[in-house]
């Protein structure tokens, strides 16, 4: 469903046919052979990770993430092996209310769908205590969106975790919504560990050989790498928080059974 | 108080120099970008990745054409419509085109240095359509109506006082110097903008050629928002963004994102590929691809694909010495200053006025070559460029006839030693005890105001030389009485002894 | 080739020295104290007298052709003497000139290609040595501190000298023995000081201006002597410390080493 129109369509073949002539013709002049001191010319078969990725355990990768996440103005808590994701949850939601900044809270979370969160009661442990998972259904309704563009705290799952840079990547698609990572001012990250890997290039090296690249890229329209709160240092060159995005990001860090 | 940005060149230096609050302001920032620059690279090994990072941005020129009709493809296969403009007057009649199909009354704009080139906002709101920049740094200059004067910090000649006064008039903000409750008066005001803005626009950093995929690096989240939330999308390219492959963009992701501000990762990298399907909640519904020449090819024609790489980082004016006195401003009107700006300004404007004196506003220091993270020889490419402005008369003349009189004097040995021979003539004459010029007409003058000139020797080495060869004893262990080059004073002795 | 006589000794340690336009005309004590430091170690010094300027105001302005001119007479100038095997290598008491002969010149030859300018500038770049890269890679010289006390002595490297050709650690060492290891270190030394060849007359505010910021530098690091390798640098920087009043001077590396610094 596109608005191309004839309009557009005579703008824009005729510049497009010139574009790629010139492009074409002027590439084959010698001036444009990239003379730079030490030209490589041809293309490594490999590059090289940008940040070092550590081949070890989703036990440490959890701690390097979380470190990492810290250091930039996130904060993490690894679940130890008798505490549940809910109660980390409630926990963490407890903290913000002491937020004296965050004047007035509802009691919704604007969430993925929780069937995709996996977590086993996360609906009706969270409602026992009079808070609600708000899942949107058409952001585009002016209603659903103004009932989500006031709720504080977002709530979503990740497609993976990278211990080297504190980063997520969070895909979208039915059931997980854009806007439980982007509107609310408090986001919410549930990270099984088995979703720990070293480094961004680590992640994309997994999708290239599992022959997942199109279907997390493209099918789902698309991926965001996010690393820690929205920030700014366009005032003064000094770092504030919560510019358009979340101003706090927990991550819990769990083990999936 | 802005300088005057359409003043000729050397009344705009002369004003940027004497605002000295702008000047402080952009001493400052520099020096800080330039120091977090500087940690970033270190940390890694810069060596590797600078090569591999010119290794993709060389393919992806070399084959900019099969590229592009690559991202297209892939484009249009994940639902997106992708347009084509030789010109930024095209590229806006067809985003006016787009506007006017879908009722647009608000657009909400991401930072694109692209959508600057083109002056996207002055076409939109010629047809009545409100335009809000969303980035923190263009939202405070747009309030202020100046244009940026960094592409990737476009408010740094702004001190904290100046926005808070500013965020005071325009959004009636209460009066504090406290820049987290500064930014958490601008995310009010422009989420009200979010929420229900018809039109979302951004540039792009990478176009993947590969998925079909478009690249956007945010710090604030407005970048998501943009793109995720009014029904319809448009991204504006210049066609030199393309990258062959998705690990290309994660590596020049970084590249940047170390360069600019010296972060390990931007927090907000986009990735998109196509419009929402059916069953998302959110999401465009639309996403139009305009992918724009505006000169680009002009650049190639002329030789200089080098400059083409440019990744955007703002490396080169975090750490160069003319830009650090001067600020943004002073290059002009151009969405480009700095070092890459004095290349890219006069090839890619229309009008040559406008860069012709750029490529000499440089010292040449090669500070932008060394920190450039795709090696770009930008003093070289200067070099070029002054080279192809003398050659097609566009320089001063004046300047030139300077240039070429020294160079005729000095090409010819029998020249040389006469114009040798005068310059010590001039020195002996012009008397007194000093060794330095303090006065000479013009042009010599543009010294003499504020520095002293050493005088030429009355006699001058090889002339020395010569003598001494004659008399290779008298001279040999004891130095020849000659004027100090610190500028003590010593009587001259003939050296006939 | 009209030079000076030519001694019987091996041309291993005989050189040919260029030694700058500038250093001709303003400092010829300069050109002197080079060849005194080569002299004292058992170094022959050629002067060729077809020496004139190695063209870089010219590239630099944007006239290269003018340039090229220039160019060949360097060329035709060195390029016999080193294939002849009367030098075995030139040495230039100017950062900014080095590499201009050793870089800029390719890209002049390459517009203006003949096979035998290629081998002459093949010859020469790969046989040129800025002074202080002579003095202690090829020369290994030691340098012991003067007698005499001494000023306080900074160091500025001159950017064409630090980024073209990448010789940092040679003048660095030189004067860390002069000093014995009192070398006065500059803030923002690394900062282009503003001269930047004609780019010091036609941008002469902003030139000025980065000149003065060195000077601050200088005044709070505190040195009496700011030592450099290019004399146009050393022009620009002393032409407005005099001018401002500071007590500091530049001075020529040379000068400083062959004044006192190797007896």
């Amino acid at each position: 469903m596109t608005s191309r129109t004839e309009a557009t369509q005579i703008l824009s073949d005729p510049a497009r046919k010139e574009i790629l002539e010139k492009l074409t013709r002027n590439l084959e002049t010698p001036e444009n052979t990239f003379k730079v001191p030490e030209t490589m010319g041809v293309r490594s078969p490999h590059l090289t990770p940008v940040t070092e990725g550590p081949r070890t355990s989703p036990e440490n990768l959890a701690i390097l993430f979380g470190r990492q996440l810290d250091s930039i103005s996130g904060s993490h808590r690894i679940l130890l092996e008798n505490e549940t994701v809910t109660e980390a949850i409630l926990e963490h939601i407890d903290h913000l209310r002491k937020d004296s900044r965050d004047l007035g809270f509802t009691n919704n979370i604007l969430s993925w769908d929780p069937r995709i969160l996996e977590i086993p009661d996360l609906s009706d442990t969270l409602s026992q205590q009079n808070i609600e998972l708000v899942v949107p259904e058409d952001l585009h309704s002016s209603e659903c969106r103004d009932s989500a563009a006031n709720i504080r705290i977002g709530l979503t799952g990740v497609e993976a975790a990278m211990a080297s840079t504190g980063t997520v990547s969070l895909s979208n698609g039915p059931g997980m919504n854009r806007a439980a990572s982007l509107l609310p001012l408090h986001h919410i990250l549930l990270i099984a560990q088995d979703r720990l890997y070293s480094n961004v290039e680590a992640w994309f090296e997994a999708l290239r050989e599992q022959n997942r690249l199109e279907e997390v890229l493209c099918d789902r329209s698309q991926l965001s790498l996010v690393t820690g709160p929205s920030k700014s240092a366009d005032i003064g060159l000094t770092l504030t928080l919560g510019v358009h995005g979340p101003r706090t990001v927990h991550a819990i860090i769990y083990k999936n059974t | 108080m802005p300088i005057n940005i359409d003043a000729p060149y050397k009344p705009r230096i002369r004003e940027a120099l004497a605002d000295l609050s702008v000047r402080k302001a952009v001493d400052r920032a520099m020096g800080q970008l330039a120091e977090r620059r500087e940690k970033a690279v270190d940390a890694i090994d810069n060596k590797s990745m600078r090569n591999e990072a010119r290794e993709i941005r060389e393919q992806a020129i070399r084959d900019l054409p099969v590229l592009l009709t690559e991202l297209e493809t892939n484009l249009i296969r994940n639902g997106c419509d992708v347009h084509w403009a030789r010109t930024g007057g095209e590229a806006n009649r067809i985003l006016n085109t787009i506007a006017q199909n879908h009722g647009v009354r608000t657009a909400i704009k991401s930072k694109s240095m692209v959508t600057e080139e083109i002056h996207l906002n002055d076409s939109l709101e010629e047809i009545g359509v409100k335009v809000v920049e969303t980035d923190l740094g263009e939202y405070i200059i747009q309030l202020a109506e100046e244009p940026p004067s960094h592409i990737v910090a476009p408010v740094v000649h702004k001190g904290v006082k100046d926005i808070s006064e500013l965020f005071q008039e325009e959004l009636g903000m209460e009066p504090t110097m406290d820049p987290a409750i500064m930014c958490d008066t601008a995310r009010k005001e422009l989420r009200k903008h979010f929420l229900v803005a018809d039109m979302g626009i951004s540039g792009c950093n990478f176009a993947i050629a590969e998925t079909g995929t478009l690249c956007i690096i945010t710090n604030e989240g407005n970048g998501r928002m943009v793109s995720s939330l009014p029904p319809v999308y448009v991204v504006v390219a210049g066609i030199e963004k393309v990258v062959p492959r998705v690990e290309d963009a994660i590596l020049l992701w970084q590249a940047a994102t170390r360069n600019a501000t010296g972060q390990d990762a931007s927090v907000y990298f986009s990735m998109t590929s196509g419009p929402k399907k059916d069953d998302h909640a959110d999401g465009p519904t639309e996403i139009h691809v305009i992918l724009v020449d505006n000169g680009r090819t002009k650049v190639m024609e002329k030789g200089y694909a080098d400059a083409l790489m440019c990744i955007r980082c703002g490396a080169c004016m975090d750490v160069c010495p003319v830009y650090r006195e001067i600020g943004g401003h002073a290059y002009g009107r151009t969405a480009y200053p700095g070092p890459i700006g004095s290349i890219l300004t006069p090839l890619m404007n229309e009008n040559i006025d406008i860069g012709k004196d750029l490529p000499f506003a440089s010292s040449l220091c090669g500070a932008c070559r060394d920190a450039c993270p795709v090696k770009i020889d930008l003093p070289r490419l200067l070099l070029e460029l002054r080279n192809d402005l003398s050659e097609e008369k566009i320089v001063d003349p004046l300047q030139n006839l300077l240039v070429r009189s020294f160079t005729q004097i000095l090409k010819h040995p029998k020249c040389y030693l006469v114009g040798t021979k005068v310059a010590g003539l001039v020195s002996k004459l012009s008397g007194g005890a000093s060794q330095t010029f303090s006065k000479l007409p013009s042009p010599f003058n543009r010294w003499t105001k504020s520095r002293v000139l050493q005088k030429p020797s009355p006699h001058t080495f090889r002339k020395i030389w010569k003598e001494s060869q004659k008399n290779p004893q008298a001279s040999k262990h004891s130095p020849l009485e000659t004027p100090s080059t610190t500028g003590a004073h010593q009587s001259d002795q003939d050296i006939h002894q | 080739m009209n030079s000076s006589q030519l001694d019987t000794k091996t041309a291993d340690t005989r050189v040919g020295l260029f030694v700058s336009c500038i250093v001709d005309v303003l400092y010829p004590k300069v050109g002197l104290a080079t060849t005194k430091l080569l002299a004292e170690q058992g170094v022959e010094v050629v002067f060729p007298e077809n020496q004139t300027c190695c063209g870089q105001p010219a590239f630099n302005a944007g006239h290269q052709k003018d340039s090229f001119a220039l160019a060949t007479n360097f060329l035709n100038t060195f390029a016999p003497m080193l294939e002849q095997g009367e030098i075995s290598s030139i040495v230039v008491p100017s950062g900014s000139c080095a590499a201009m002969v050793k870089h800029s010149y390719a890209a002049l030859i390459e517009k203006n290609y003949t096979p035998s300018l290629a081998q002459k500038y093949a010859m020469v770049a790969e046989n040129i040595y800025e002074l202080s890269e002579y003095l202690v890679d090829i020369l290994k010289i030691e340098i012991s501190p003067p007698d005499q006390p001494q000023k306080n002595v900074t160091y500025h490297p001159c950017c064409h000298l630090l980024r073209d050709l990448k010789i940092d650690r040679q003048p660095r060492l030189l004067l860390k023995n002069y000093t014995n290891e009192n070398l006065r270190s500059l803030p923002e030394d690394e900062t282009c000081c503003g001269f930047g060849g004609l780019f010091s007359l036609w941008n002469e505010e902003i030139s000025v201006e980065m000149g003065l910021r060195k000077a601050r530098n200088l005044k709070e690091c505190g040195a009496e002597l700011v030592v450099v390798n290019d004399a146009g640098c050393m022009t620009h920087l002393n032409g407005i410390l005099i001018k401002e009043g500071h007590s500091c001077r530049a001075i020529h590396i040379a000068e400083l080493l062959a004044e006192n610094g190797t007896d």
